[in-house]
């Protein structure tokens, strides 16, 4: 591996790069679905490959190949570095990297039990009790599905990185679907159950198979509820609804390289924009505090150097509802570091595959629970004081402009709540609002004890799409005086 | 390795073939070459070059399947990969619904699909498109972002029954966003298989125009508006519908058109008989493959037919089931347009909408295939025949049902990319003016 480098880095700057970093990667992925009373797929997949990033001029090149020796490096490397050059007569402000601590190390995800050594056998065995849990408890359908991956990374720069990394994620999770033959209406509900930067601790941990009859019954009530009536009403959400809420809203808009129009063309630009460093108010004084952090336990984001070999940290996004701090990544600092007063390295850097090109990806990010000195404060205690609400579980449809600022979220269960008190469920529900507003409508954030991490596999950004596993922790919210839209049609 | 002719794909399914020792076997094999260059802030920031390859294997021990993946080329892998879906194979549980491999077929070439230019596609071609982008807006005062990006791919898919397919793919695409200091954003793009068949110059010169078009939009009341709609946002939302074209789950009482069953089955309209959508492989515009993942040959199929459900995609399984002729999924999809331009209707709009892209489109229930998105980029008010100023964009919550019902008037079809699509999607459709087009509430992004 480290004779690979050599050639990679050796060749690179032979051939007149001023830096240069290979990433030999090994990725392996297992998944089983199951439908109804069967498994209908058992897959395993295992890709292995190089991706050569060079800086020529102040240009980046990129060049990666899956047919990894010592001539097919050194071949790729002069590709990158030919790249570089022909896009150097477009460069305005040439790509400058801010030094780092030379970094020659190991991490891994801490996890008690290897996924992909738990056998298939024992998988399939749980997906069929989680379909018979919900077919015994009415579900008309449902599919069922097992992921495992592992990300096996080494990198090394001509900083003197030499870093070897290995990122396990699990994801179990079902859909429902209920048919009511009668009426000819359907509904679905999807597991609350997330991915995790974690073992197979997390799957055995977690209640699916109960949860399966639960919400199987859940769909079944769904047919029969009250569509809900319009208008202004207080939102008490879950951790398991909030996190795809922070994600779009927080998340996003603090990506520096959007707030700057790199991304301008595609997953757009951000209201957040840099004279607005330590001066917007992006939400509630009292209750809004966000932080990323790159080392959260469990969470998908986490590993110990990004793909810049930068070491990862924890840092504040927003403090008492003031926007303090993007995410960035190395080239970032140097650029712009000074202008924003901001010259923390904060190891954003991320690429999907050896075949991508590393870009800017977001940190595991999330609202802080609220210190209630110890004392026990979710839904029941938020409820007691709505007059006229919905209280939301689990993420649905989901929405968001180009610049984060009007968005419209779903869900997967809704609670009406009248006079203090939770009770039928609706349906038809979204809500749509404009982003600060939204967090400045925030008026309650549950304690510690209901902190849970939501997340994605497949948070997609950048030309050519690249997807980002990322996770978001919340607890309990409430948010009052939120636009509620009756999404019932017919057609 | 990054290209396998077909007798060298040959060579390798054989390989893998022969290794097997499960009863059934089918191998899948796609090497491929991706070029691209990003451009922001009125310059390149990155640029890359992958080859890349998958090699699929699925085993099966009667209704026991299973399949496992690599992109490695030597013996040794080819082997591993062989015997690791042989192994989840047989751990998997049996699977009723399983299907046998399928023997020889008959393809009907798609010429199309291919171009020689676009194969031998340099980063160089790439960074001229980008510099011309560049100086354009340099020179009006506007910052251009953009992607351009091209590919070559080989497919070939072979059976332990002694079916063969290979193909070779090819294509381009570019698109771009130009913005300006007093608040104007345009965008542009287009995709073609062949270098020859991407025009780069006009779709910069359109971003740049809409750009400076859209400047210090107004806001304008939410509320269900007459839009004129251009190819690119018809097919965001007519493509919404194909998830619904399925004949499982409209048995299954689980797709939008199941509650259509009784009108369908009369041959009764469900949308304008403006509507004929049809997908065909052979199709010039937008040519598509001509074999799926399971080596079904691909036809032209008539969809929707002067507005009736013609036909609805139907597995193997559940065809064999139902007592049915299985109908492989759409590859792509070409709705038959009209003669009207944009400017004429815009000339018939008494008070309307003209649009450029739609953006973030996404499902919010699919019992009556209701989407929500936004607009971007370029949204233009209509008034007396006229566009008269630019407006804020909106937040929309709309079904295509509705879209394809209240069709008024229909430009000429075109290849169009989609809002979320790097690679070429093989689509054709023309503009539209459609009455009653539902927007929920404003968007101040720009």
């Amino acid at each position: 591996m480290q004779e690979l480098a050599a050639v990679a880095l050796e060749t690179a700057r032979s051939k007149g790069a001023s830096y240069a970093d290979i990433r030999i990667n090994r990725y392996r992925q297992q998944s089983l679905f199951a439908r109804e009373d069967h498994i209908e797929e058992a897959a395993t997949e295992e890709r292995y490959g190089f991706g050569v990033r060079v800086l020529v001029d102040g240009v980046w090149g990129f060049a990666a190949s899956a047919r990894v020796s010592k001539e097919d490096v050194a071949r790729i490397a002069t590709e990158a570095v030919a790249i570089a050059k022909a896009n150097r007569a477009s460069m305005r402000d040439p790509v400058e990297l801010v030094p780092i601590p030379k970094a020659v190390d190991t991490w891994k995800t801490p996890i008690v039990k290897d996924p992909f050594q738990v056998s298939v056998q024992s998988k399939a065995d749980l997906l069929l009790a989680v379909n018979a849990a919900a077919l015994k408890a009415g579900a008309s359908f449902i599919t069922s599905g097992i992921f495992c991956t592992e990300e096996n990374k080494v990198f090394a720069s001509t900083d003197g990185c030499d870093i070897s990394q290995v990122l396990t994620r699990v994801w179990p999770l079902f859909q429902i679907t209920v048919v009511d033959k009668a009426t000819g209406r359907f509904a679905t509900r999807d597991s609350l159950s997330s991915p995790m930067g974690t073992g197979w601790e997390y799957v055995e941990g977690y209640p699916l198979v109960e949860e399966a009859g639960l919400a199987a019954q859940q769909c079944q009530q769904k047919l029969a509820a009250k569509s809900v009536a319009p208008g202004k009403k207080d939102l008490v959400l879950s951790p398991e609804h909030l996190w795809l809420t922070i994600h779009e809203s927080i998340g996003h808009p603090t990506e520096l390289d959007r707030a700057l129009g790199y991304e301008a063309n595609f997953a757009g630009t951000s209201f957040v924009t840099p004279d607005q460093l330590g001066k917007l108010q992006y939400g509630s004084p009292k209750w809004m505090n966000v932080v990323a952090d790159k080392t959260q336990r469990d969470g998908l984001a986490t590993c110990g150097y990004d793909d810049d070999g930068v070491k990862t940290t924890e840092f504040d996004v927003v403090k008492d509802g003031r926007f303090v701090g993007y995410q960035t990544i190395r080239e970032q600092v140097a650029r712009y570091g000074k202008l924003l007063g901001d010259t923390r390295l904060k190891a954003c850097c991320y690429a999907d595959d050896f075949a991508s090109v590393p870009f800017q990806r977001m940190p595991n990010l999330s609202l802080r629970p609220h210190d209630w000195g110890g004392k026990k404060v979710g839904w029941e205690q938020m409820v007691a004081d709505v007059k006229d609400g919905v209280l939301i579980e689990g993420a649905g449809s989901f929405s968001i402009d180009q610049q984060r600022f009007n968005f419209q979220f779903g869900g997967q269960v809704f609670w009406e709540i009248k006079n203090g008190k939770k009770g039928a469920m609706l349906r038809d529900v979204a809500y749509q609002a404009r982003t600060p507003q939204f967090w400045g409508s925030l008026d309650m954030v549950g304690s510690p004890h209901f902190y849970k991490l939501g997340g994605s596999f497949f948070d997609g950004k950048g030309q050519p799409v690249q997807t980002n596993s990322v996770s978001h922790g919340a607890s309990w919210c409430r948010f009052r005086s939120v636009n509620v839209l009756n999404t019932g049609r017919k057609i | 390795m990054s290209f396998l002719t077909d007798a060298e794909a040959k060579r390798v399914t054989d390989k893998l073939l022969a290794a097997a020792t499960a009863p059934e076997t089918r191998v899948y094999l796609n090497p491929s070459r991706r070029g691209n260059t990003r451009f922001a802030r009125n310059e390149v920031t990155t640029s890359g070059f992958a080859e890349t390859c998958i090699i699929q294997v699925t085993s099966f021990y009667g209704l026991r399947r299973g399949s496992a993946q690599t992109n490695q080329f030597d013996d040794a892998s080819l082997a591993d990969v062989v015997r690791r879906a042989e192994e989840i194979a047989r751990l998997a549980p049996e699977d009723p619904e399983t299907m046998p491999v399928l023997g020889p077929q008959t393809y009907t070439a798609s010429p199309g699909l291919f171009s020689a230019d676009a194969d031998q596609l340099t980063a160089e071609y790439r960074a001229n498109i980008v510099a011309e982008a560049l100086k354009i807006a340099r020179a009006k005062d506007l910052e251009a972002a953009g992607f351009v990006q091209n590919f070559s791919d080989a497919d070939a898919l072979a059976t332990s029954k002694g079916l063969f397919a290979y193909r070779r793919t090819t294509g381009v695409v570019y698109n771009l966003t130009a913005r300006s200091k007093a608040g104007g954003s345009g965008w542009a793009g287009g995709t073609s298989n062949s270098v020859q068949g991407l025009d780069p110059s006009s779709m910069t010169a359109r971003a740049i125009d809409i750009a400076l078009r859209s400047e210090r939009a107004v806001a304008l009341e939410p509320g269900n508006y007459t839009v004129v709609l251009p190819p690119e946002c018809v097919a965001d939302l007519a493509t919404t519908l194909l998830s619904g074209f399925d004949q499982r789950r409209v048995d299954e009482g689980r797709s939008f058109l199941s509650q259509f069953r009784t009108q369908m089955a009369g041959g009764q309209k469900l949308f304008s008989e403006k509507v004929t959508i049809v997908s065909d492989p052979v199709s010039l515009v937008a040519p598509s493959n001509n074999f799926d993942e399971e080596g079904q040959p691909l036809r032209r199929t008539e969809w929707i037919s002067a507005g009736v459900v013609k036909s609805i995609a139907c597995s193997r399984f559940w065809a064999k089931k139902t007592g049915r002729e299985p109908l492989p999924s759409a590859e792509n999809l070409i709705m038959t347009g009209g003669t009207a331009s944009i400017d004429e209707m815009v000339a018939s709009t008494p008070r309307g909408l003209l649009l450029t892209r739609f953006w973030y489109v996404r499902p919010v229930d699919p019992q009556t295939a209701l989407y929500t998105g936004l607009t971007r980029d370029g949204c233009f008010l209509i008034e007396g025949g006229k566009v008269t100023r630019p407006v804020k964009n909106f937040r929309w919550n709309e079904t295509p049902v509705k879209m394809l019902r209240n069709i008024e008037a229909m430009g000429p079809t075109r290849r169009v990319i989609t809002s979320e699509q790097d690679l070429g999607s093989a689509l054709a459709f023309p503009a539209l003016k459609v009455t009653d087009f539902t927007f929920s509430s404003l968007s101040d992004a720009i």
